[in-house]
């Protein structure tokens, strides 16, 4: 018996996180020992404005949004810096919380492998009823929405059954 | 002497659907208005206590029809027996209840 295939179970190359990872710790080392220029954080900035946009493919604005204000810090004076760098972190802070919220739930199993692997909490020889039982209900269902209600109610109705499956197997 | 279910609403709900037929899962739970989830350890203790018994289908009639096995449930003869006094019985205390909680008009006072 397999489990149902996890929906949007998409992961993240290792190799490209450590390279990202790696870039960020020399630049930053270059930086902490004055080995690089005043000049070379807006384009460092503006390489990552674009490599977050071609990322984040959906959101063409942000790469647009991020060269405007690469832009601006470059050419505004000094005064107006602290302004454009507050509105920046505050935007950037926005998509950095949906980007994690979005990862979170990309990364979060179905319900339905989430129950096929409560089932283990069942005594033994009802595991296989419950799961099924729970995949001949699931397979009925006309749509998401009962699909969804389904699984809830298999979900939140977990204690309830593992209590009764033991105390009726005793 | 087997212990008897609690009968709460929910329990209600499902042994009044099987008292009209042997159902399965889905069916139970569209008829009740219950999630499955929720109906299936009251399926649990009414099967331990006697009351209820179940089935699993053929798998080759599921398989013509391109679907997993069901398992159908069906109220045993005591079952049946004590699912109608328990339905009976929980009505009354209902009738009862709310003949408590509605205004006497008689009562009322001037």
């Amino acid at each position: 018996m397999t489990a149902p295939s996890v929906q949007g179970g998409r992961r993240t190359p290792v190799l490209r996180w450590s390279v990202t990872a790696g870039l960020i710790a020399v630049i930053g080392i270059l930086g902490i020992a004055g080995a690089l220029s005043g000049w070379i954080w807006p384009l460092l900035f503006l390489c990552g404005a674009v490599a977050v946009g071609l990322r984040l493919g959906r959101r063409p604005w942000l790469v647009v949004g991020m060269v405007v204000v690469t832009a601006v810090l470059m050419s505004a004076p000094d005064s107006l810096v602290a302004y454009v760098g507050t509105v920046w972190i505050w935007l950037a802070a926005h998509v950095g919380a949906a980007a994690l919220v979005g990862s979170a739930r990309r990364w979060t199993p179905a319900g339905t492998v989430v129950l096929w692997h409560l089932a283990f909490l069942l005594p033994r020889p009802e595991r296989r009823l419950w799961r099924d039982e729970i995949r001949s209900v699931l397979h009925a269902c006309a749509d998401d929405a009962e699909l969804r209600r389904q699984v809830r109610g298999y979900l939140t109705a977990v204690p309830a059954t593992v209590v009764t499956s033991w105390r009726t197997r005793r | 002497m087997k212990k008897a279910p609690r009968m709460t609403l929910q329990t209600q709900a499902v042994l009044a659907v099987l008292l009209e037929r042997e159902t399965w899962g889905f069916d139970l739970s569209r008829a009740s208005g219950l999630p499955a989830g929720t109906i299936y350890p009251i399926l649990q203790r009414l099967t331990a206590a006697g009351w209820v018994t179940s089935r699993w289908e053929q798998a080759e009639a599921a398989q013509e029809e391109g679907r997993p096995a069901r398992r159908y449930y069906a109220l045993t003869t005591e079952g049946r027996a004590r699912a109608v006094n328990a339905l009976t019985e929980a009505a009354k205390q209902r009738t009862r209840l709310t003949g408590l909680l509605s205004p006497d008009p008689s009562g009322e006072q001037a």
